[in-house]
């Protein structure tokens, strides 16, 4: 487990390094709630509600979503995975002993620790500059049960991405393939917009898939919103997890017996 | 020799000197803090105080163990990074203007950085520096072949790149190169990595080209062989100063081994 | 000019030639910004199924206004998107020597060495739009609305252009503009949901003046509507220049302050 730790520290430390990056991140962060801001300012104009949104319980669900969604950068290890084994230098991962896949989560870690005080910052900053008058719900096991599904999804999304990332040794060129799932994953995680604007039908077919969960009900649940969700919502999660726990297994191990370690 | 000192320079630099910074971190999480709100840089002279003159027509050696700024001094020498303080004029040119006139003059082969066009073949290639160079049509055919004969490699020409051995590449990387008669060509390790029998055929190569079409030849190698065989005249660098600048042959019989030359020349110099 | 077209010649035609060495390279761009526009719709119609005004808009002329910045943005994919895309790569792994030593303009030759012909069918798909559009806001097309039209579209792809490379050419200064490229993303897919005309104080100086993506398709479909005064022509026009001027400063800049990191 230390060492673990220590790659996530390294990662950490990595992040410092960026100075820019920290500024635009946050910057990131600001200009969704202001845009959202703009957006529904628009829109509420002349009216109460809109889909059982009021304007300020809309906008905190658009703080607490791009806070949660700035979080999850995982996104990274894919790309990271596919360019190293194409290029031949994934062997760096190989040679050493660690498991591949928990490098990559303690990686993630490391990130995500870093990035969630500045983001956090950023949010708290906006609230107060707008004049917000920020929904949050204030039962305890609610906020629980949305932080259990927040790590669960962020692990999910660890796991999705480590797993197309090692797809690269099947079909070598997978980056088109990435960049179109970060397309859809914007949507279906509801970073654009709440799920609840999308048709009925629609939104009955994502809660049975795992993106539902990773930032768009735990935002929900923060807001005061699908409280009867919220514990049927941990146990999908966990067995998304469970089943790409197994998925990864089972192609790591198939892949890892093919690959020749072209380059070098 | 002699005939070579009545040649006009083509390469003249004087007190030529690259500082580059860079940032430097302390140890730890903590360092990594403060280096978040405060930044220290280093200096670093990657080349200090350099002359270095190079007649036309001649073939010059560029020795120096890794990080002596052989490299840093090449790419000013073709214009790709500006000069920290110094003079500089290759052809008349100061290479950092960036001058179509200037750059349709000289070429510039690095051994880890592939002009080639990796999926297609080196004809493709050559066509569109063609174009580049707005070489005309019939100077084009004759210089290729001119280049194919000499290099050997006429059932190449249409094969794709990627197939090719890192030796047969290396000499299309330097045919293509050639392609528009360069006054003066640059050549940053081009041997590298490459095995003795592919190293020693690009050299016969260098060396024939250096004679028949009068290109003037600056070289970089780790390889004493390559400076031996080809240089008349060799220029040894370490940490960014010029230690040692003579005939190759009077260098070798001075300090008979690589090691030497860079420990005893620098004392020297 | 003549030899420069040339040059563009030959690089269009290795582009083709690589291209058909890989299939899925061909028509996977189209299947990525099929995948945004398709998710742009779905968001377009959920948000505005809740009104149907806004900013002085009908739902005629916000069909126009999607349909033309989905334009902007596939002209750019087909032409210079993964080009320009590639310099900040370009200056970090140190492969820019090769095109700073050559006697053509880099800019020119990395712009338009990787053009993308798999996006074609969106610039298709975005003129179904547009024409769609036009018959429910009810504009009569003639031979000057037309031509003035294309005029306001390709001048404002100068502009996309400018930013695109504005953004990119940052990386001669910085380590990592990927937080840059994703604020520019994150722009033109929030410019998409919002047309230029409800913009106000703060907004309207940072999406029409600091990153103008905010007049990109306003100003055409302005034009169309017959709302386009002659302020506003200016103001769109100088904004482009203004611009040019700016990304061509930032590039010269950015070319002698290239270090060339690597060996």
């Amino acid at each position: 487990m230390r060492k673990y730790a220590e790659i996530a520290k390294a990662y950490l430390k990595t992040q410092l390094v960026w100075r820019a990056d920290i500024i635009f991140n946050m910057i990131f962060t600001v200009g969704r709630i202001l845009f959202a801001y703009l957006l529904w300012g628009t829109i509420f104009e002349g009216r109460e509600q809109v889909a059982g949104f009021t304007f300020h319980g809309m906008l905190s669900y658009y703080i607490i979503n791009s806070f949660l969604t700035q979080l999850e950068m995982s996104s990274g290890i894919s790309g990271e995975l596919s360019a190293r084994i194409r290029n031949g230098t994934f062997s760096k991962y190989l040679v050493i002993p660690v498991n591949v896949e928990g490098y990559f989560t303690a990686m993630e870690v490391g990130t995500v620790v870093f990035y969630l005080f500045f983001d956090f910052l950023a949010a708290v900053v906006w609230i107060f500059l707008f004049g917000i008058e920020f929904v949050f719900v204030k039962t305890f096991s609610i906020i629980l049960c949305a932080g259990i599904m927040i790590l669960l999804g962020l692990f999910f999304m660890v796991q999705l991405n480590f797993f197309l990332g090692i797809l690269t040794f099947q079909y070598e060129e997978i980056s088109t393939f990435l960049m179109i799932k970060d397309n859809l994953l914007a949507l279906v995680t509801g970073s654009i917009i709440p799920l609840t604007l999308l048709p009925e039908r629609v939104v009955e077919l994502m809660r049975l898939l795992p993106f539902y969960y990773v930032t768009y009900l735990p935002s929900m649940l923060l807001t005061g919103n699908n409280r009867q969700e919220a514990v049927p919502g941990i146990v999908i999660m966990a067995v998304w997890c469970i089943v790409m726990q197994l998925v990864i297994h089972f192609y790591w191990n198939k892949y890892i017996r093919k690959y020749d370690g072209v380059g070098i | 020799m002699n005939n070579q000192i009545m040649n006009e320079m083509i390469i003249e630099t004087k007190n030529l000197t690259k500082v580059y910074r860079r940032f430097v971190k302390k140890e730890g999480l903590r360092g990594s803090i403060e280096g978040l709100f405060k930044r220290e840089y280093e200096q670093k002279e990657a080349v200090s105080g350099i002359d270095f003159n190079v007649r036309e027509g001649e073939f010059i050696g560029l020795i120096g163990p890794n990080g002596a700024g052989k490299t840093t001094l090449i790419k000013m020498l073709t214009g790709i990074i500006a000069p920290t303080s110094g003079e500089i004029s290759v052809m008349g040119y100061y290479p950092n203007n960036m001058k179509r006139g200037f750059k349709m003059q000289y070429a510039v082969v690095m051994g880890q950085k592939s002009q080639l066009f990796m999926e297609l073949t080196v004809n493709d290639t050559l066509r569109l520096f063609k174009e580049i160079y707005e070489i005309p049509q019939e100077e084009y055919i004759r210089t290729r072949a001119f280049f194919t004969e000499l290099f050997d490699v006429k059932e190449l020409m249409e094969v794709q790149v990627r197939t090719l051995s890192l030796g047969e590449r290396m000499k299309m990387e330097i045919i293509v190169a050639l392609l528009h008669n360069p006054r003066v060509l640059f050549l940053d390790e081009p041997t590298i990595g490459l095995d003795a029998i592919a190293a020693n055929q690009i050299r016969r190569f260098l060396k024939e080209v250096n004679q028949k079409k009068k290109t003037t030849i600056v070289l970089t190698s780790h390889y004493m062989e390559d400076i031996r065989t080809l240089c008349g005249r060799t220029v040894v660098i370490n940490h960014g100063k010029k230690i040692y600048d003579g005939g190759t042959e009077e260098m070798f019989a001075r300090y008979h081994d690589v090691e030497r030359i860079y420990k005893e020349a620098e004392q020297d110099a | 000019m003549r030899k420069n077209f040339r040059v563009i010649k030959e690089l269009v035609r290795l582009r083709f030639q690589n291209l058909m060495m890989f299939r899925l390279g061909f028509f996977g761009p189209f299947f990525v910004d099929g995948s945004l526009f398709l998710v742009q719709l779905l968001v377009f119609d959920a948000v505005y199924a809740n009104v149907d005004e806004i900013g002085g808009w009908q739902r005629g002329e916000m069909i126009l206004y999607i349909g033309t910045f989905s334009l902007l943005n596939a002209v750019n994919m087909v032409v210079y998107f993964f080009g320009v895309g590639g310099i900040p790569d370009k200056i970090k792994s140190g492969e820019m020597d090769l095109y700073l030593t050559k006697p053509v303009s880099p800019l020119l030759r990395l712009s338009l060495e990787s053009i993308n012909p798999g996006s074609l069918p969106l610039v298709v798909m975005s003129l179904i739009i547009i024409a769609y559009g036009a018959g429910s806001a009810g504009v009569r097309w003639n031979p000057k609305l037309f031509a003035g039209y294309l005029f306001w579209v390709l001048l404002m792809l100068v502009l996309y252009y400018d930013l695109e490379v504005l953004i990119r050419s940052l990386s001669f200064f910085v380590v990592s503009t990927a937080k840059m490229q994703k604020l520019e993303e994150a722009c033109i897919s929030l410019s998409m949901q919002l047309p230029g005309t409800v913009y106000y104080g703060i907004y309207k100086l940072i999406f029409c003046f600091l990153l103008p993506y905010g007049i990109m398709a306003t100003l055409p479909v302005k034009y169309l509507a017959g709302e386009c005064t002659l302020p506003a022509a200016l103001y769109g026009i100088g904004i482009t220049v203004l611009f040019s001027a700016l990304t061509a400063l930032v590039w010269k800049t950015g070319i002698r302050h290239y270090n060339s990191v690597s060996s």
